[in-house]
């Protein structure tokens, strides 16, 4: 054996399967120390929205009447087409888990595919908002939703933002996955991805309730 | 036999990922007594989607505290089977558990005594 190959560090692909565990849990570790982080940043913005909105009762109950039927009918959807999501990618991680890369991308597709149209209709429900006078307040608000602009698009748009960016990241490990990087004994980035993309649907599970049905 | 024996640590490794992913491979799923056709992350998402339309429902035909308590509930197990399930940590390490409950720990405590600040108190 070389000296080269004495001190040349461990490529994934030569790890045994014990050090593949724990480099496993170690990537995981560092998912869960990013959420953390999240769940600071996601719990000032919605808890500032519940905070205002126990103060401002009446102001809410305007919102939920300028949303009317078709807003709700949106914002259901919406949740659903996030809880579905969270299930495709799941059973993509179950697929990878059983050496189908095939049936990872199949499942990968529709993963991405919910979270555009979710994205659509958020910028539908928006472009409704908006036409109701629910904006931010220096863009003109109506002055009976003073205030509440700010505080239910910094959410909201901050959930939505992130959705994008778990589109994107899905396409990525996507296309890593078409490279064959992934199999039933390698999936850490797939696992990782998907603490991800079920983060940002508890999110959005708490923000439906607490933004649209309370 | 040495401690360190890469071919028992290989098996060992395996067994493990044999017993951790069995529950999730197989096609049927046992819960509340009954045994569902289904893999255990479809019957989960068939549980959040029922929890979901009861939420709408609720919203729409309770108007007292007893919607805010019963949405708050709904909402809570919907979050808890996804972090269960979904995110594993049902069977994952503790410390994951422990990583995620800390920050929201603080959260709901900070909330809390924000929530019983009277509205534009002097700071």
């Amino acid at each position: 054996m070389s000296d080269i190959t004495l001190h040349e560090s461990k490529q994934p692909a030569l790890l045994s399967p014990k050090e593949e565990a724990i480099r496993h849990d170690n990537y995981k570790f560092a998912m869960w120390l990013y959420l953390a982080s999240e769940v600071i940043l996601f719990g000032i913005l919605i808890g500032g929205f519940v905070v205002w909105r126990v103060q401002n009762p009446a102001m809410v109950k305007h919102f939920h009447e300028a949303s009317g039927l078709l807003g709700k009918i949106v914002v259901s959807a919406n949740t659903f087409l996030l809880l579905t999501s969270s299930w495709a990618m799941v059973m993509g991680l179950r697929e990878i888990q059983r050496d189908n890369v095939a049936g990872l991308l199949k499942w990968f597709r529709l993963t991405i595919l919910l979270g555009l149209v979710f994205m659509g209709l958020q910028y539908y429900e928006y472009a409704q908002l908006a036409h109701h006078g629910i904006t931010l307040d220096y863009l003109g608000s109506a002055p009976e939703f003073a205030g509440l602009g700010v505080r239910f698009y910094s959410a909201t748009f901050f959930h939505g933002i992130h959705v994008l960016i778990g589109v994107f990241w899905c396409w990525l490990v996507m296309k890593r996955a078409q490279r064959g990087e992934f199999s039933s004994k390698r999936y850490t980035g797939v696992e990782v991805f998907g603490l991800y993309w079920h983060f940002v649907d508890v999110v959005w599970i708490l923000i439906f309730t607490l933004f649209y049905l309370v | 036999m040495s401690d360190h024996n890469p071919t028992t640590d290989a098996v060992q490794a395996d067994a493990h990922h044999d017993s951790h992913h069995a529950e999730i491979f197989a096609e049927t799923t046992t819960m509340f007594g009954r045994t569902f056709p289904y893999p255990l992350y479809t019957v989960i998402f068939g549980i959040l989607g029922v929890l979901t339309v009861s939420e709408i429902l609720i919203a729409e035909v309770f108007t007292s505290w007893v919607k805010i308590v019963a949405l708050l509930a709904f909402a809570l197990a919907k979050a808890i089977l996804v972090v269960m399930y979904y995110m594993h940590l049902k069977s994952d390490s503790k410390i994951f558990t422990l990583v995620l409950l800390l920050p929201v720990f603080i959260i709901s405590i900070s909330l809390m005594f924000l929530l019983v600040t009277p509205y534009g108190a002097a700071y």
